[in-house]
Protein backbone atom coordinates (compact mmCIF):
# COMPACT_ATOMS: atom_id res chain seq x y z
CA UNK A 1 0.00 0.00 0.00
CA UNK A 2 1.12 3.55 -1.01
CA UNK A 3 2.03 5.80 2.00
CA UNK A 4 0.75 9.36 1.71
CA UNK A 5 4.21 10.70 2.97
CA UNK A 6 5.51 9.02 0.43
CA UNK A 7 2.59 10.31 -2.54
CA UNK A 8 2.90 13.54 -1.45
CA UNK A 9 7.04 13.40 -2.11
CA UNK A 10 6.79 11.66 -5.40
CA UNK A 11 7.82 14.30 -7.41
CA UNK A 12 11.20 14.65 -5.74
CA UNK A 13 11.58 10.98 -6.13
CA UNK A 14 11.51 10.11 -9.60
CA UNK A 15 13.33 7.45 -9.69
CA UNK A 16 10.53 5.48 -7.55
CA UNK A 17 8.51 4.56 -10.61
CA UNK A 18 6.23 2.04 -8.46
CA UNK A 19 5.89 4.92 -6.39
CA UNK A 20 5.26 7.26 -9.12
CA UNK A 21 2.92 5.22 -10.94
CA UNK A 22 1.16 4.80 -7.77
CA UNK A 23 0.68 7.92 -7.26
CA UNK A 24 -0.21 9.03 -10.34
CA UNK A 25 -2.81 6.48 -10.34
CA UNK A 26 -4.50 7.36 -7.08
CA UNK A 27 -4.66 11.26 -7.95
CA UNK A 28 -6.48 10.13 -11.36
CA UNK A 29 -9.06 8.13 -9.32
CA UNK A 30 -9.32 10.54 -6.84
CA UNK A 31 -9.86 13.02 -9.90
CA UNK A 32 -12.28 11.10 -11.55
CA UNK A 33 -14.69 10.20 -8.74
CA UNK A 34 -14.89 14.21 -8.10
CA UNK A 35 -14.15 16.32 -10.41
CA UNK A 36 -16.25 16.71 -13.38
CA UNK A 37 -14.16 15.88 -16.36
CA UNK A 38 -14.38 13.67 -20.09
CA UNK A 39 -13.48 10.24 -18.22
CA UNK A 40 -17.05 10.86 -15.97
CA UNK A 41 -19.00 12.46 -18.64
CA UNK A 42 -18.24 16.04 -17.26
CA UNK A 43 -20.24 14.47 -13.75
CA UNK A 44 -18.32 13.66 -10.58
CA UNK A 45 -18.48 10.07 -10.87
CA UNK A 46 -19.46 9.38 -7.11
CA UNK A 47 -22.68 11.10 -8.02
CA UNK A 48 -23.48 8.82 -10.73
CA UNK A 49 -26.22 6.03 -10.29
CA UNK A 50 -24.37 2.99 -9.50
CA UNK A 51 -21.49 4.56 -7.41
CA UNK A 52 -24.77 6.29 -4.97
CA UNK A 53 -26.30 2.58 -4.93
CA UNK A 54 -23.38 1.32 -3.58
CA UNK A 55 -23.25 4.21 -0.83
CA UNK A 56 -26.14 2.26 0.05
CA UNK A 57 -24.89 -1.03 0.36
CA UNK A 58 -22.08 0.34 1.69
CA UNK A 59 -24.71 1.85 4.86
CA UNK A 60 -26.66 -1.30 5.31
CA UNK A 61 -22.74 -2.77 5.55
CA UNK A 62 -22.33 -0.57 8.16
CA UNK A 63 -25.05 -0.84 9.81
CA UNK A 64 -24.45 -4.87 10.06
CA UNK A 65 -20.94 -3.99 10.72
CA UNK A 66 -22.11 -2.18 14.07
CA UNK A 67 -24.59 -5.16 15.21
CA UNK A 68 -21.09 -7.47 14.89
CA UNK A 69 -19.37 -5.33 17.18
CA UNK A 70 -21.61 -5.18 19.88
CA UNK A 71 -19.93 -8.53 20.85
CA UNK A 72 -16.69 -6.94 20.59
CA UNK A 73 -15.36 -7.11 24.19
CA UNK A 74 -12.82 -5.14 25.64
CA UNK A 75 -10.72 -5.45 29.28
CA UNK A 76 -13.53 -2.75 30.83
CA UNK A 77 -16.50 -3.96 29.17
CA UNK A 78 -17.97 -3.86 25.30
CA UNK A 79 -16.78 -1.29 22.96
CA UNK A 80 -20.64 -0.40 21.56
CA UNK A 81 -23.66 0.47 24.27
CA UNK A 82 -26.21 2.38 25.95
CA UNK A 83 -25.23 4.08 28.51
CA UNK A 84 -27.49 6.00 30.95
CA UNK A 85 -27.95 7.96 34.21
CA UNK A 86 -31.78 7.08 34.59
CA UNK A 87 -32.68 6.79 38.27
CA UNK A 88 -35.21 5.32 40.25
CA UNK A 89 -36.44 8.70 41.83
CA UNK A 90 -36.63 10.54 38.56
CA UNK A 91 -38.85 8.16 37.27
CA UNK A 92 -41.49 8.32 40.03
CA UNK A 93 -41.01 11.86 40.18
CA UNK A 94 -41.45 12.73 36.31
CA UNK A 95 -44.22 10.23 36.23
CA UNK A 96 -45.82 11.90 39.47
CA UNK A 97 -45.06 15.24 37.68
CA UNK A 98 -47.49 14.02 34.98
CA UNK A 99 -50.03 12.82 36.75
CA UNK A 100 -50.38 15.77 39.40
CA UNK A 101 -50.41 18.06 36.64
CA UNK A 102 -53.76 16.26 35.15
CA UNK A 103 -55.24 16.36 38.72
CA UNK A 104 -54.30 12.66 39.67
CA UNK A 105 -53.02 11.46 42.80
CA UNK A 106 -48.81 10.98 42.72
CA UNK A 107 -47.77 7.26 42.99
CA UNK A 108 -46.61 5.73 46.03
CA UNK A 109 -43.28 4.27 45.67
CA UNK A 110 -43.74 0.33 46.55
CA UNK A 111 -40.88 -1.96 47.22
CA UNK A 112 -42.79 -5.07 46.23
CA UNK A 113 -43.66 -3.67 43.19
CA UNK A 114 -39.94 -3.01 42.83
CA UNK A 115 -38.88 -6.21 43.66
CA UNK A 116 -41.20 -7.94 40.99
CA UNK A 117 -39.94 -5.06 38.48
CA UNK A 118 -36.29 -6.05 38.71
CA UNK A 119 -37.04 -9.65 38.59
CA UNK A 120 -39.41 -9.03 35.16
CA UNK A 121 -35.84 -7.21 34.39
CA UNK A 122 -33.20 -9.85 35.14
CA UNK A 123 -35.80 -11.91 33.83
CA UNK A 124 -35.64 -9.99 30.83
CA UNK A 125 -31.95 -10.53 30.69
CA UNK A 126 -31.64 -14.09 31.50
CA UNK A 127 -34.18 -15.27 28.17
CA UNK A 128 -33.09 -12.44 26.45
CA UNK A 129 -36.39 -11.22 25.08
CA UNK A 130 -37.73 -7.61 24.80
CA UNK A 131 -41.49 -7.88 24.87
CA UNK A 132 -44.52 -8.07 27.84
CA UNK A 133 -44.85 -11.64 27.64
CA UNK A 134 -41.80 -14.03 28.00
CA UNK A 135 -40.61 -16.44 24.99
CA UNK A 136 -41.60 -18.89 27.74
CA UNK A 137 -45.23 -17.28 28.47
CA UNK A 138 -44.23 -15.87 31.91
CA UNK A 139 -46.60 -12.27 31.90
CA UNK A 140 -46.16 -9.19 34.09
CA UNK A 141 -48.63 -10.65 36.23
CA UNK A 142 -46.59 -13.11 37.02
CA UNK A 143 -43.96 -11.33 38.68
CA UNK A 144 -46.32 -9.31 40.78
CA UNK A 145 -48.02 -12.30 42.02
CA UNK A 146 -44.47 -13.91 43.00
CA UNK A 147 -43.98 -11.13 45.20
CA UNK A 148 -47.42 -11.63 47.46
CA UNK A 149 -48.40 -7.81 45.48
CA UNK A 150 -52.22 -9.15 45.92
CA UNK A 151 -53.77 -6.63 43.47
CA UNK A 152 -56.87 -5.89 42.14
CA UNK A 153 -55.39 -3.23 39.03
CA UNK A 154 -51.77 -3.66 37.31
CA UNK A 155 -49.77 -2.28 34.38
CA UNK A 156 -46.36 -2.14 33.01
CA UNK A 157 -44.47 -0.22 30.87
CA UNK A 158 -40.87 -0.77 29.53
CA UNK A 159 -38.33 1.09 27.92
CA UNK A 160 -34.46 0.58 27.01
CA UNK A 161 -31.68 2.57 25.26
CA UNK A 162 -32.28 5.74 26.68
CA UNK A 163 -29.19 7.80 28.17
CA UNK A 164 -31.52 9.64 30.45
CA UNK A 165 -34.88 9.44 32.37
CA UNK A 166 -36.68 12.98 30.47
CA UNK A 167 -36.60 11.93 27.10
CA UNK A 168 -38.08 8.35 28.57
CA UNK A 169 -40.86 9.95 29.93
CA UNK A 170 -41.68 11.67 27.16
CA UNK A 171 -41.47 8.82 25.17
CA UNK A 172 -43.52 6.88 27.29
CA UNK A 173 -46.34 9.94 27.25
CA UNK A 174 -46.36 10.17 23.34
CA UNK A 175 -46.77 6.73 23.04
CA UNK A 176 -50.61 6.52 23.83
CA UNK A 177 -50.65 3.23 25.95
CA UNK A 178 -47.84 3.82 27.84
CA UNK A 179 -49.27 7.35 28.89
CA UNK A 180 -52.66 5.57 29.84
CA UNK A 181 -50.64 3.04 32.46
CA UNK A 182 -49.17 6.83 33.74
CA UNK A 183 -51.90 8.62 33.68
CA UNK A 184 -54.92 5.72 35.36
CA UNK A 185 -56.56 7.15 37.78
CA UNK A 186 -57.37 3.55 39.65
CA UNK A 187 -53.27 3.13 40.52
CA UNK A 188 -51.95 3.57 43.62
CA UNK A 189 -48.59 2.37 44.03
CA UNK A 190 -45.40 2.30 41.53
CA UNK A 191 -42.44 -0.53 41.66
CA UNK A 192 -39.35 0.09 39.64
CA UNK A 193 -36.10 -1.50 38.24
CA UNK A 194 -33.30 0.27 36.33
CA UNK A 195 -31.21 -2.57 35.31
CA UNK A 196 -28.00 -2.24 33.36
CA UNK A 197 -26.91 -5.62 31.17
CA UNK A 198 -26.60 -7.35 27.72
CA UNK A 199 -29.46 -7.60 25.32
CA UNK A 200 -28.80 -9.17 21.46
CA UNK A 201 -25.43 -8.56 22.62
CA UNK A 202 -25.36 -4.53 23.14
CA UNK A 203 -24.98 -3.75 26.63
CA UNK A 204 -28.15 -1.64 27.49
CA UNK A 205 -30.46 -0.34 30.24
CA UNK A 206 -33.69 -1.43 30.70
CA UNK A 207 -36.70 -0.03 32.77
CA UNK A 208 -39.39 -2.16 34.38
CA UNK A 209 -41.97 0.47 35.55
CA UNK A 210 -44.89 -1.28 37.19
CA UNK A 211 -47.99 0.26 38.61
CA UNK A 212 -50.78 -1.53 41.04
CA UNK A 213 -53.23 -0.78 43.34
CA UNK A 214 -53.77 -3.57 46.35
CA UNK A 215 -56.79 -5.45 46.65
CA UNK A 216 -57.61 -4.21 49.58
CA UNK A 217 -57.28 -0.53 48.96
CA UNK A 218 -61.09 1.05 49.17
CA UNK A 219 -60.09 4.09 48.39
CA UNK A 220 -59.57 3.51 44.41
CA UNK A 221 -62.13 2.16 42.27
CA UNK A 222 -64.19 -1.01 43.09
CA UNK A 223 -64.08 -2.78 39.81
CA UNK A 224 -63.31 -6.15 39.29
CA UNK A 225 -59.35 -7.02 38.75
CA UNK A 226 -57.53 -5.75 35.45
CA UNK A 227 -54.44 -5.91 34.15
CA UNK A 228 -52.77 -3.51 31.87
CA UNK A 229 -49.50 -3.84 29.44
CA UNK A 230 -48.50 -0.49 28.13
CA UNK A 231 -47.94 -2.22 24.75
CA UNK A 232 -47.47 -1.97 21.23
CA UNK A 233 -47.92 -4.92 18.69
CA UNK A 234 -44.28 -3.68 17.82
CA UNK A 235 -43.09 -4.26 21.22
CA UNK A 236 -44.58 -8.43 21.08
CA UNK A 237 -41.62 -9.16 18.73
CA UNK A 238 -39.34 -11.32 20.65
CA UNK A 239 -35.22 -10.54 19.95
CA UNK A 240 -33.03 -13.17 18.63
CA UNK A 241 -31.16 -15.18 21.60
CA UNK A 242 -27.35 -14.20 21.05
CA UNK A 243 -26.26 -13.83 25.24
CA UNK A 244 -27.05 -14.70 28.57
CA UNK A 245 -24.86 -12.95 30.50
CA UNK A 246 -26.57 -10.16 32.95
CA UNK A 247 -24.27 -7.00 34.17
CA UNK A 248 -24.23 -5.53 37.17
CA UNK A 249 -25.76 -2.23 37.73
CA UNK A 250 -23.59 0.60 37.06
CA UNK A 251 -21.21 -1.05 35.00
CA UNK A 252 -22.01 0.38 32.03
CA UNK A 253 -20.67 3.90 31.69
CA UNK A 254 -17.25 2.96 32.78
CA UNK A 255 -16.65 0.41 29.71
CA UNK A 256 -18.80 1.50 26.94
CA UNK A 257 -17.03 3.83 24.73
CA UNK A 258 -19.61 4.77 22.28
CA UNK A 259 -23.44 4.48 21.60
CA UNK A 260 -24.18 1.97 18.30
CA UNK A 261 -26.58 4.95 17.12
CA UNK A 262 -24.60 7.54 17.87
CA UNK A 263 -21.69 5.78 15.56
CA UNK A 264 -24.36 5.03 12.90
CA UNK A 265 -25.16 8.76 13.22
CA UNK A 266 -21.75 9.54 12.81
CA UNK A 267 -21.13 7.39 9.22
CA UNK A 268 -24.84 8.56 8.37
CA UNK A 269 -23.72 12.14 8.46
CA UNK A 270 -19.96 11.92 6.90
CA UNK A 271 -21.85 10.27 3.74
CA UNK A 272 -24.26 12.83 3.73
CA UNK A 273 -22.15 15.65 4.11
CA UNK A 274 -19.52 14.32 1.86
CA UNK A 275 -22.32 14.15 -0.94
CA UNK A 276 -23.26 17.71 -0.12
CA UNK A 277 -19.77 18.58 -0.56
CA UNK A 278 -19.57 16.67 -4.18
CA UNK A 279 -22.86 18.17 -4.87
CA UNK A 280 -21.34 22.00 -4.07
CA UNK A 281 -17.99 21.00 -5.84
CA UNK A 282 -19.73 19.30 -9.39
CA UNK A 283 -22.59 22.31 -9.35
CA UNK A 284 -19.62 25.24 -9.38
CA UNK A 285 -17.09 23.69 -12.18
CA UNK A 286 -20.31 23.03 -14.52
CA UNK A 287 -21.63 26.38 -13.54
CA UNK A 288 -18.28 27.63 -14.79
CA UNK A 289 -18.16 26.13 -17.51
CA UNK A 290 -21.28 26.25 -18.26
CA UNK A 291 -21.56 22.64 -19.38
CA UNK A 292 -24.59 21.40 -20.82
CA UNK A 293 -25.36 18.16 -18.85
CA UNK A 294 -28.78 15.97 -18.29
CA UNK A 295 -28.20 14.93 -14.78
CA UNK A 296 -30.16 15.15 -11.87
CA UNK A 297 -30.53 18.42 -9.89
CA UNK A 298 -27.65 19.32 -7.73
CA UNK A 299 -29.60 21.50 -5.27
CA UNK A 300 -32.76 19.51 -5.36
CA UNK A 301 -30.33 16.90 -3.89
CA UNK A 302 -28.58 19.06 -1.75
CA UNK A 303 -31.92 20.16 -0.24
CA UNK A 304 -32.84 16.75 0.38
CA UNK A 305 -29.66 15.90 1.74
CA UNK A 306 -30.06 18.43 4.31
CA UNK A 307 -33.33 17.25 5.52
CA UNK A 308 -32.07 14.03 5.71
CA UNK A 309 -28.80 15.68 7.89
CA UNK A 310 -31.08 17.65 10.12
CA UNK A 311 -33.06 14.42 11.17
CA UNK A 312 -30.19 12.25 11.04
CA UNK A 313 -29.08 14.32 14.01
CA UNK A 314 -32.01 15.00 15.97
CA UNK A 315 -33.32 11.21 15.44
CA UNK A 316 -33.94 10.50 19.44
CA UNK A 317 -32.73 6.86 20.20
CA UNK A 318 -34.54 4.80 23.06
CA UNK A 319 -37.40 1.98 22.57
CA UNK A 320 -40.51 1.94 24.44
CA UNK B 1 -28.12 27.37 -8.09
CA UNK B 2 -29.91 30.62 -7.73
CA UNK B 3 -30.55 30.38 -11.20
CA UNK B 4 -31.74 27.36 -11.16
CA UNK B 5 -33.79 28.03 -8.12
CA UNK B 6 -35.20 31.11 -9.88
CA UNK B 7 -36.15 28.95 -13.54
CA UNK B 8 -37.95 26.45 -11.09
CA UNK B 9 -39.33 28.39 -8.30
CA UNK B 10 -42.52 26.42 -7.92
CA UNK B 11 -40.95 22.73 -8.36
CA UNK B 12 -38.54 23.71 -5.33
CA UNK B 13 -40.85 25.66 -3.17
CA UNK B 14 -43.33 22.40 -3.52
CA UNK B 15 -39.82 20.01 -2.60
CA UNK B 16 -38.89 22.15 0.53
CA UNK B 17 -42.66 22.43 1.66
CA UNK B 18 -42.81 18.65 1.09
CA UNK B 19 -39.70 17.91 3.15
CA UNK B 20 -40.05 19.98 5.65
CA UNK B 21 -43.44 18.59 6.51
CA UNK B 22 -41.99 15.06 6.52
CA UNK B 23 -39.34 16.16 8.83
CA UNK B 24 -41.73 17.59 11.21
CA UNK B 25 -43.64 13.87 11.02
CA UNK B 26 -40.86 12.18 11.48
CA UNK B 27 -39.83 13.90 14.53
CA UNK B 28 -43.55 13.88 15.87
CA UNK B 29 -43.97 10.37 15.51
CA UNK B 30 -41.25 9.61 17.87
CA UNK B 31 -41.14 6.62 19.62
CA UNK B 32 -43.32 5.13 17.12
CA UNK B 33 -40.75 4.00 14.75
CA UNK B 34 -43.13 1.82 12.64
CA UNK B 35 -45.14 5.43 11.61
CA UNK B 36 -41.38 6.90 11.43
CA UNK B 37 -40.11 4.24 9.04
CA UNK B 38 -43.50 4.68 6.65
CA UNK B 39 -42.65 8.58 6.65
CA UNK B 40 -39.23 7.82 5.56
CA UNK B 41 -40.86 5.89 2.70
CA UNK B 42 -42.97 8.25 1.77
CA UNK B 43 -40.07 11.05 1.67
CA UNK B 44 -38.39 9.13 -0.50
CA UNK B 45 -40.91 7.84 -2.86
CA UNK B 46 -42.12 11.43 -3.04
CA UNK B 47 -38.44 13.09 -3.89
CA UNK B 48 -38.38 9.82 -6.72
CA UNK B 49 -41.16 11.47 -7.90
CA UNK B 50 -40.71 14.65 -8.28
CA UNK B 51 -37.18 14.53 -9.28
CA UNK B 52 -38.91 12.13 -12.34
CA UNK B 53 -41.61 15.02 -12.71
CA UNK B 54 -39.83 18.03 -12.92
CA UNK B 55 -37.43 16.41 -15.75
CA UNK B 56 -40.34 15.31 -17.66
CA UNK B 57 -41.93 18.69 -17.19
CA UNK B 58 -38.71 20.13 -18.61
CA UNK B 59 -38.19 17.59 -21.58
CA UNK B 60 -34.64 17.04 -19.58
CA UNK B 61 -35.05 13.10 -18.73
CA UNK B 62 -33.31 9.90 -19.84
CA UNK B 63 -33.04 6.69 -17.49
CA UNK B 64 -29.72 7.90 -16.37
CA UNK B 65 -31.65 10.93 -14.47
CA UNK B 66 -34.56 8.11 -13.40
CA UNK B 67 -31.46 5.91 -12.10
CA UNK B 68 -29.98 8.83 -10.64
CA UNK B 69 -33.45 10.10 -8.63
CA UNK B 70 -34.05 6.32 -7.69
CA UNK B 71 -30.37 5.49 -6.32
CA UNK B 72 -30.26 9.31 -3.98
CA UNK B 73 -34.17 8.51 -2.63
CA UNK B 74 -32.98 4.89 -1.94
CA UNK B 75 -29.47 5.98 0.11
CA UNK B 76 -31.77 8.76 1.74
CA UNK B 77 -34.80 6.23 2.51
CA UNK B 78 -32.37 3.56 3.51
CA UNK B 79 -30.14 5.72 6.01
CA UNK B 80 -33.25 6.80 7.63
CA UNK B 81 -34.63 3.37 8.36
CA UNK B 82 -31.55 2.02 9.42
CA UNK B 83 -31.58 4.74 12.31
CA UNK B 84 -34.89 3.29 13.21
CA UNK B 85 -33.77 -0.20 14.22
Amino acid sequence: MIKLGTFLRFPLVLDDDFHHNDGVKLLKTISHLFHPQKSNNHRSKILHPKPLMFMTLIALGFYQLVGVFSFVNLPKGNVLGYASNITISQIIEGTNKERVSQGLVALTYNTSLSEAATGKARDMFTDQYWAHTSPGGKEPWDFIKSVNYNYKVAGENLARDFDSTTPMITAWMNSPTHKANIMNPRYRDIGLAVVDGKLNGVETTLVVQIFGTLATDTESSTTPSVEVAGITLENFKQQEVLATSVVPQGYLSQGILLSPLHLLKAFFLSIIFLLIAVLLYDGFVAGHRKSVRLVGKNLAHIILFIFIAYLVVFFKGGVV
Amino acid sequence: MIAEFKSHKIAYIVLSTVLFICVLLFLHFWPDRSKQRIVAVLMSLFYFFWGIIVHKNSKHINSKVIFEYLAVSLLSGTILILLTF
